[in-house]
């Protein structure tokens, strides 16, 4: 898609948008379908889109989303109610237009429409008269209903499948001397059925001095698409059939689309001399053949789309778009900064000039606070509403149910949130997983829900909002929740807890998260394979965020992710340790201590914080760093994933806004290094992952205490 | 370059480890450094040394000596880092090679370097592409890719995990040397 135009491009990225309203406007119709707003704005979306379609290229979009539109427009008007079925058809034309819009141009062109008739053959249902409209399908047989019942073209109503005819006309020179005009002819046979004309054979140029303006040159070949009967179509030359040459052949009994009747046509090219035979048997041969590749193309799809053909069996990913939107207000904002910048620098520029400290340190404080707002500005540029994300959860929600048998209602709040549009982007599958996860195990089957004196129908709600610097993202349901027994059960058939252990609820809940674990009794196909927590949470770890899952037996289960704002900045305090300085994520900080050391320090050891006892990590010890073990200590306290654990530095140099640099390849293990960031002066400081941290400490620990006292652990 | 290998002549960066004269292909450098401090990563080989900031970017340094099994880049006047691009997986990488020093850009006869020995060069023989004379000096054509691009440097989990079991505790002892170089 790189080489093609860039407006195509455009409107590819715009028909994306446009599809999505669509999609957003369609689910909300089925919860309020009296919104007259909505229908209108969906007839709009199509409308658009079928016009860019017709103007960029997009043929089949444009002939595809004629009928569909047709169908909106009744919808609009009042003429068609809203039902279940007819969105149902809307969302499955919404996805065949994505898959148009995607697919490579040129290739497997007739299987995308076969599978556009296929589509279009539904929607007749709903059209005025049955017919499709302008839209003539491919398939051999009169489309769904009554085809012929009113017919569209002036001639008497035939029964049987229409035809196509060849019509061959040799006009003689003279005809406009006897008031005869073949545009006439061919505007009569129009009324008649679709026709195709191409006119070939010589014709001389305007200004030759044998051109004469009034004589008729060359041939024309005509198909015709038409259900009237040959006969009808001889009327039309009846007054030329004396003096010009008319011959009228069936050519193929059945429907063929627009664009076949030009191909075909295109094969008489440069035939004009041929004698009527040798055209029509070069004419019978192609006929014969595209018959041939729509009937492959067609059992094609019938394969794909199976019997029922109520959810599209593979839906193309959506490809992750290049481009973005931006609100028109925060670029100007940028604009105007960017131009206070200017005089920024052309005041600094007076400044240094003047050799005027005084007036630097004003710049170098006017710059700060542009730096701050340029900033957050830039940075706003990347943000998205959540928003979009939630609305294909709707859909998904509403297919997924369908097919598990199971009555849902999905609400989504606080979709305005606004999230980094990586962050974005790679929370997609992991709410996905956990969508699926609530629907198929967590939700039970409506009898059973009314068994247990709940409504039938299921309740699943997906909310977003914003706290103290992160996003909360929180997926609850109101179903079985999450048997602890059973998970216990399975732990320790999988060894991830000893036998004889007495783990804690939260410790049965991580479990969970743990690669193959799965207490699902069986596989279905959406979920239950075991695959998929651990993703979830190495997914959101990745985005430096976190998961948390609360269940009550018999009453629901939640999932609670905490993701940062954004991934490129984030705010921490600058820590020293000898030569080494690090750069603690002010997310996980709750404090500073102090301790005297005295004796040999241990990696890890204890301290008291508010009456508890906490453990602290000395960071010199852990991380080898080289240097005297100074007597006094700087303790940070972190939290992370309810745990408190102090952490021992040398010196806390002070709050810092850390750039995120990621960090080589080379460096991957060291999962507690969430990147590196420049300090002001050049040096690098490494910034500290901290729930990986601890973790990598507590392993470490557990190894050195399982050789020697295996009583103490690192927490409690 | 794939055909400047087959005929012609070729330019060389030459670098000292120790007593041992090296060269490196001018298409893989980017830049030369003057040594600047580099940022410790726990955790790691020794001779990985670090991250340095390049224009605003945390680039890995590899001590080539430490690797070579030379002993070890001391700072001096002369010690400098070179900037290299390898290819890793299509991708485009970059890495500091810490060299004692940098001497000079030169151009060899293709024909004139040979292939390495099996034995007896200070360093493993699938690192080096060839040997070349320059003078009456020989030096040892490295093969930057293979060199930079090799397990122990690409793969350091591995190692750190061993390392882990072999000593649970880490040992600040072992270290203490490199106490001068970030005062």
């Amino acid at each position: 898609m790189s080489d093609i135009d860039p407006s195509i491009g455009l409107y590819v990225e715009e028909t994306r948008e446009l599809l999505g309203e669509l999609e957003r406007g369609l689910l909300e119709l089925e919860s309020n379908p009296g919104d007259t707003e909505r229908v209108d704005a969906c007839f709009r979306a199509m409308h658009t889109i079928k016009g860019g379609g017709a103007m960029f290229g997009f043929d089949e979009i444009s002939r595809f989303t004629h009928d569909v539109e047709t169908v909106l427009d009744r919808v609009r008007s009042g003429e068609l109610p809203i039902t279940r079925e007819l969105l149902s058809l809307t969302l499955a034309a919404k996805d065949h237009i994505l898959v148009l819009l995607e697919a490579p141009r040129d290739t497997a062109v007739d299987e995308l429409r076969q599978a556009s008739d296929v589509l279009l053959a539904a929607f007749a249902a709903y059209l005025p008269n049955g017919t499709a409209g302008h839209a003539q399908p491919a398939l051999d047989q009169p489309a769904a209903g009554a085809a012929t019942d009113d017919n569209p073209y002036a001639c008497p109503a035939q029964s049987g499948p229409p035809g196509i005819y060849w019509v061959r006309l040799r006009p003689s020179a003279t005809m406009l001397h006897t008031g005869n005009d073949p545009v006439r002819l061919l505007a009569e046979l129009d009324t008649l059925g679709m026709v195709r004309v191409l006119r070939h054979g010589p014709l001389p140029a305007l200004d030759d001095s044998d051109y004469d303006p009034e004589a008729v040159y060359g041939v024309f070949d005509l198909l015709v698409c038409t259900p009237c009967s040959a006969e009808s179509l001889r009327d039309v030359f009846i007054f030329v059939e004396g003096d010009s040459e008319v011959s009228l052949t069936r050519i193929h009994t059945g429907l063929l689309r627009g664009s076949d009747l030009d191909e075909l046509l295109a094969t008489l090219v440069g035939q004009d001399e041929a004698t009527i035979d040798a055209a029509q048997q070069r004419l019978e041969a192609h006929v014969a053949a595209k018959v041939a590749a729509i009937d492959v193309a067609k059992k094609k799809v019938q394969a794909r789309t199976g019997p029922t053909e109520g959810e599209p069996a593979a839906r193309p990913q959506p490809t992750a778009a290049a481009t973005l939107r931006v609100d028109a207000g925060r670029l100007d904002s940028l604009v105007s900064m960017v131009g206070e910048l200017v005089i920024l620098q052309s005041r600094l520029r007076q400044a240094a000039k003047a050799k005027d400290i005084d007036a630097v340190a004003e710049v170098d404080e006017d710059l700060e606070r542009l730096t701050d707002t340029l900033r957050d500005v830039a940075l706003g540029l990347r943000m998205l509403p959540i928003g979009s994300v939630f609305s294909q959860f709707t859909r998904l929600t509403r297919d997924l149910s369908a097919s598990l048998g199971k009555e849902v209602e999905f609400v989504a709040v606080g979709g305005e949130t606004e999230l980094d549009k990586t962050v974005i982007d790679r929370m997609k599958d992991p709410l996905v997983h956990l969508l699926r996860n609530s629907l198929d195990h967590g939700l039970e089957p409506p009898q059973e829900r009314l068994a247990n004196g709940k409504p039938a129908c299921g309740r699943i709600t997906l909310s977003a909002m914003h706290s103290a610097g992160n996003v909360v993202i929180v997926i609850a349901d109101d179903g079985r929740g999450i048997d602890l027994s059973v998970v216990r059960r399975k732990a320790m058939e999988r060894g991830l807890i000893a036998p004889d252990a007495e783990p804690t609820e939260k410790e049965l809940f991580d479990c969970i998260f743990k690669p193959g674990f799965s207490t699902a009794a069986t596989v279905s196909d959406v979920s239950g394979r075991g695959v998929g927590m651990d993703v979830v949470k190495r997914n959101i770890e990745a985005l430096r965020g976190t998961v948390e899952l609360e269940s009550v037996l018999g009453q629901g289960a939640r999932v609670t992710i905490r993701l940062p704002l954004t991934l490129a900045i984030i705010d921490g305090f600058n820590v020293m340790v000898g030569g080494d300085s690090y750069i603690v994520p002010l997310a996980n900080l709750r404090g500073f201590q102090e301790r005297f050391v005295n004796e040999v320090v241990r990696t890890v050891e204890t301290l008291e914080r508010m009456g508890e006892l906490v453990p602290v990590v000395s960071l010199r010890r852990l991380f080898a760093v080289p240097g005297q073990q100074p007597v006094y200590e700087r303790v940070v306290i972190t939290e992370t994933e309810g745990e408190t654990v102090g952490f021992c530095v040398d010196r806390v140099i002070g709050r810092q806004q850390a750039v995120i640099k990621s960090l080589d390849d080379c460096y991957r293990h060291l999962k507690w290094i969430s990147g590196t960031t420049i300090n002001g002066d050049g040096s690098i400081s490494l910034i500290l992952d901290v729930p990986q941290l601890v973790r990598f400490v507590r392993s470490r620990e557990e190894t050195r205490l399982q050789a020697t006292d295996p009583s103490r652990t690192l927490v409690q | 370059m794939a055909q400047d290998a087959q005929f012609g002549s070729q330019r060389f960066l030459t670098l000292t480890l120790g007593e041992e004269l090296f060269a490196i292909d001018i298409f893989s450098v980017r830049e030369i450094l003057d040594y600047t401090d580099i940022t410790r990563i726990p955790q790691t080989p020794e001779y990985m040394r670090g991250v340095v900031n390049v224009r605003g970017n945390a680039v890995p340094v590899v001590d080539l000596r430490m690797k070579f099994g030379l002993g070890r880049v001391e700072r001096t006047l002369n010690t400098r880092i070179v900037i290299v691009e390898i290819k890793k997986d299509d991708t485009l990488s970059v890495m500091g090679a810490l060299a004692d020093s940098v001497k000079e850009v030169l151009e060899l006869e293709t024909d004139r370097i040979d292939p390495p020995p099996r034995m007896g060069a200070a360093v493993r023989a699938d690192f080096i592409r060839g040997i070349g004379k320059h003078g009456d000096r020989f030096l040892l054509v490295l093969d930057v890719d293979k060199v930079f691009s090799s397990d122990e440097i690409q793969d350091l989990s591995r190692l750190a995990d061993t390392d882990a079991e072999a000593k649970p505790v880490p040992q600040p002892a072992e270290t203490v040397s490199d106490e001068e170089f970030f005062r």
